[in-house]
């Protein structure tokens, strides 16, 4: 009996992982291999790899997949880099006001994605946009601009509300890990005579590693699956220039109701996801040099 | 794993994330209608439920207002995963559709017996015929609401010109270059470049082409034709002649509706229900006109349909879903109803109503009575439809809006895709395939 005790008292957290996270993985899994048309229920032949097939000779999931790309990378490059900023700012004790600063840019995390598009979008509006009225006076532009409309400048424009949006994240995150380090090595590096720069590469960075890579892991995958922004700013548009896999994922399930695709898609997003997170930790050495991922 | 399970599986997912938040009780009390009709109108049939409530308060009626452009799947996931609401409102377009799943239950023999049986306008009992809610004598639903597209325009805009609303398509093409000053942020027409923009273009199509027929005797897709094309480019032309604001690439529904009363388009054509969102936004007679929609060179097109009610085969409370049905579909009730909501009635006593026969409404009863105009049509039936509308035309249109590829070339792929569409139909149904109104097969006695 007591051999199995562990196993009883493991038993509801094992189904709880099963019912609610292999389960749907599963179910998500089966149907790929599917032909679902919600349009055509009781018809959904076995199609075994089929789904993938398709996949690969598929311009817009190739495509998606590239803008998904750009929305991670130019998202994070500068949620980090900004971020980052904030947060040493944040934490230095020579910024006077810093306990109202503190409380005032966290506000972006705390708005809903859907308002920070609506106000986004119309920022940006190519008619009677503040973004366009303020560039024109200041002599940068001849004539209105329709950021949402071209297709050069739409996945960037929904990236711009994405960065003012996620900076405040990272600096939060950031922010706690600076607030960890002793101020016992700073003096100490103060004392052999560091530079500020130094101190910041031999002291705060190490210090704050982990943190930066948990948070960069984090966001990146939300970022990647984050698909409401870009669906209230430009539904996608236009023609496909700001649709990411995650849009492409919703779009077919939900407005060209074929779950079987769609469910093909969100394997492949998942498995995007893995591999991405697997090179991450091994790039950055997150276990360690010698430890295998 | 079996197919129904397979089946079960996916629907139960499906209406999972679908019906999230859409409540709804099992004490035998509750009747849900499922209302997919847009704003104005979910809110009017909210204001008839409650009218409905205070006379019988041992029932307890929700209404589920989702907006119209997700009506149709959302409907689909509720129905595919085992949870269909009570009452149902669905559009001509999508009754065939739920009756060949069986969402939808026969009313044949309430309906015989029922006191207002004849109270219904030849056109709406046309239209429940066309869209199989009445058919050989049985009854599946009944017309809610009218409804069909006219013109709207504002009217200073026209007055500064000394213009008069279009009558043509050539005339309403050269009345758009009249009104628009892009300088002044002026423009003529709100277009819908994004979600739905098909159901602006097609017609126009139908109008160059003189037919709604969309495949031949082969079974090809007929919509890449030259005409067609001449149709295409029509639309096309407006946006890149400047015509429509850049902007309006992305525009769907509400940008559209927002982009008219707003100020910054002069005409944009919708159904009957915008009317009370132009005056919920300051306009009236002195800023607003509607208009029949112009005739193209082939065809005079008029984009009606009707939203009918039914009673879903499944429902939980039946006799309550019954209930409010038959006090609903009452003369008295629908009148009330088209008027709160700005729409047009389906029974005759609304056709004496001077209420819908003059104002703003007036042109809205005209397209929608004219038995000699071209009815628009679209192949419903087919799966791929939503996929085809919803994702590829989106895509397409936008692509030749944005000059990456020419009318001609976006036919050319739309009809590519129908064509297969319509291929796999016939292969597993035959060839006796649905037909557009108005051709001589649905004519046939």
């Amino acid at each position: 009996m007591k051999k199995a005790d562990p196993y009883l008292l493991l038993a509801p957290a094992y189904l709880l992982i099963a019912g609610f996270l292999f389960y749907p993985m599963a179910t998500v899994f089966l149907l790929s291999l599917r032909e679902y048309q919600l349009m055509d229920p009781l018809n959904t032949p076995f199609v075994g790899l089929d789904q993938y097939a398709f996949m690969l000779g598929d311009e817009y999931f190739w495509r998606s997949l590239w803008n998904s790309v750009v929305w991670v990378v130019v998202s994070l490059f500068f949620q980090f880099l900004l971020g980052f900023c904030l947060a040493l700012l944040l934490n230095s004790t020579r910024f006077r006001g810093r306990g109202i600063f503190q409380a005032v840019v966290f506000a972006p995390w705390a708005v809903s994605g859907f308002l920070i598009a609506i106000i986004w979008a119309w920022l940006l509006n190519g008619e009677f946009g503040l973004v366009n009225d303020l560039l024109i006076r200041a002599g940068l532009l001849d004539q209105k601009v329709g950021f949402l409309s071209r297709e050069e400048t739409a996945l960037l424009a929904c990236v711009l509300a994405n960065i003012w949006f996620g900076v405040t994240f990272f600096a939060v995150m950031l922010f706690a890990a600076l607030q960890a380090i002793p101020p016992s090595l700073y003096e100490a590096a103060d004392m052999d005579g560091a530079t500020a720069w130094q101190s910041f590469w031999r002291v705060t960075a190490p210090m704050v590693k982990t943190a930066i890579v948990i948070t960069i892991l984090l966001r990146a995958i939300w970022i990647f699956n984050w698909a409401d922004l870009i669906w209230v700013m430009t539904g996608g548009g236009p023609a496909g220039a700001s649709r990411t896999l995650a849009l492409y994922v919703f779009q077919k399930a939900f407005l060209g109701l074929d779950f079987g695709y769609s469910a093909a898609l969100g394997v492949a997003l998942t498995v995007v996801s893995l591999a991405f997170t697997a090179v991450f930790l091994r790039v950055t050495r997150f276990y360690g040099d010698e430890a295998a991922i | 794993m079996t197919r129904r399970d397979a089946l079960r599986l996916g629907g139960t997912v499906a209406a999972g994330v679908a019906v999230l938040g859409c409540g709804g009780g099992d004490d035998g009390r509750t009747v849900t209608v499922f209302s997919p009709m847009g704003e104005v109108k979910n809110q009017a049939l909210a204001r008839q439920v409650d009218r409905f409530m205070a006379l019988r308060d041992d029932l307890r009626v929700e209404v589920m207002p989702v907006p119209w452009d997700q009506g149709h799947a959302k409907l689909l996931t509720m129905i595919a995963g085992g949870n269909p609401p009570d009452v149902i409102t669905a559009t001509g377009q999508w009754m065939a559709e739920f009756r060949a799943m069986g969402a939808i239950e026969d009313l044949t023999s309430w309906h015989a017996s029922w006191p207002h049986r004849d109270a219904f306008t030849q056109t709406a009992l046309l239209r429940c015929e066309s869209s199989t809610a009445i058919e050989e004598g049985r009854v599946y639903g009944l017309p809610l609401e009218l409804t069909t597209r006219a013109m709207f325009y504002r009217r200073q805009w026209l007055e500064e010109q000394g213009l008069e609303t279009a009558s043509t398509r050539a005339g309403w093409r050269a009345l758009l270059e009249r009104i628009t000053d892009r300088d002044r942020g002026r423009y003529g027409y709100a277009l819908r470049g994004a979600r739905g923009g098909f159901w602006t273009w097609w017609p126009i199509l139908e109008e160059f082409s003189g037919t709604n027929e969309w495949f031949d005797e082969d079974q090809n897709c007929i919509i890449n034709s030259p005409e067609h094309v001449a149709g295409l480019t029509y639309w096309n032309d407006i946006y890149r002649d400047g015509l429509a604001p850049a902007d309006a690439v992305n525009w769907g529904y509400n940008e559209l509706v927002q982009g008219f009363w707003s100020g910054i388009c002069g005409c944009i054509e919708q159904d009957p229900e915008v009317v009370r969102t132009c005056l919920d936004h300051g306009m009236d007679e002195s800023t607003l006109v509607t208009a029949p929609m112009p005739a193209g060179p082939r065809a005079h097109v008029a984009s009606n349909d009707i939203w009918i009610l039914s009673i879903s085969r499944n429902a939980k409370n039946p006799d309550g879903a019954l209930a409010f049905y038959e006090w609903m579909m009452s003369p008295e009730q629908l009148i009330a109803y088209s008027k709160d909501a700005s729409v047009l009635p389906t029974v005759k006593q609304g056709m004496d109503d001077p209420y819908f026969g003059q104002g703003f409404l007036r042109p809205f009863m005209d397209m929608a009575t004219n038995t000699s105009l071209l009815q628009n049509w679209y192949p419903s039936y087919l799966p791929e439809m939503g996929e085809f509308i919803e994702v590829l035309v989106t895509e397409e249109q936008q692509k030749m809006l944005l000059g990456r590829q020419s009318p001609q070339e976006t036919l050319d792929r739309l009809a590519g895709f129908l064509g297969r569409a319509q291929q796999r139909y016939v292969e597993r149904h035959g060839p006796d395939t649905p037909r557009p109104p108005g051709t001589a097969q649905s004519l046939a006695p």
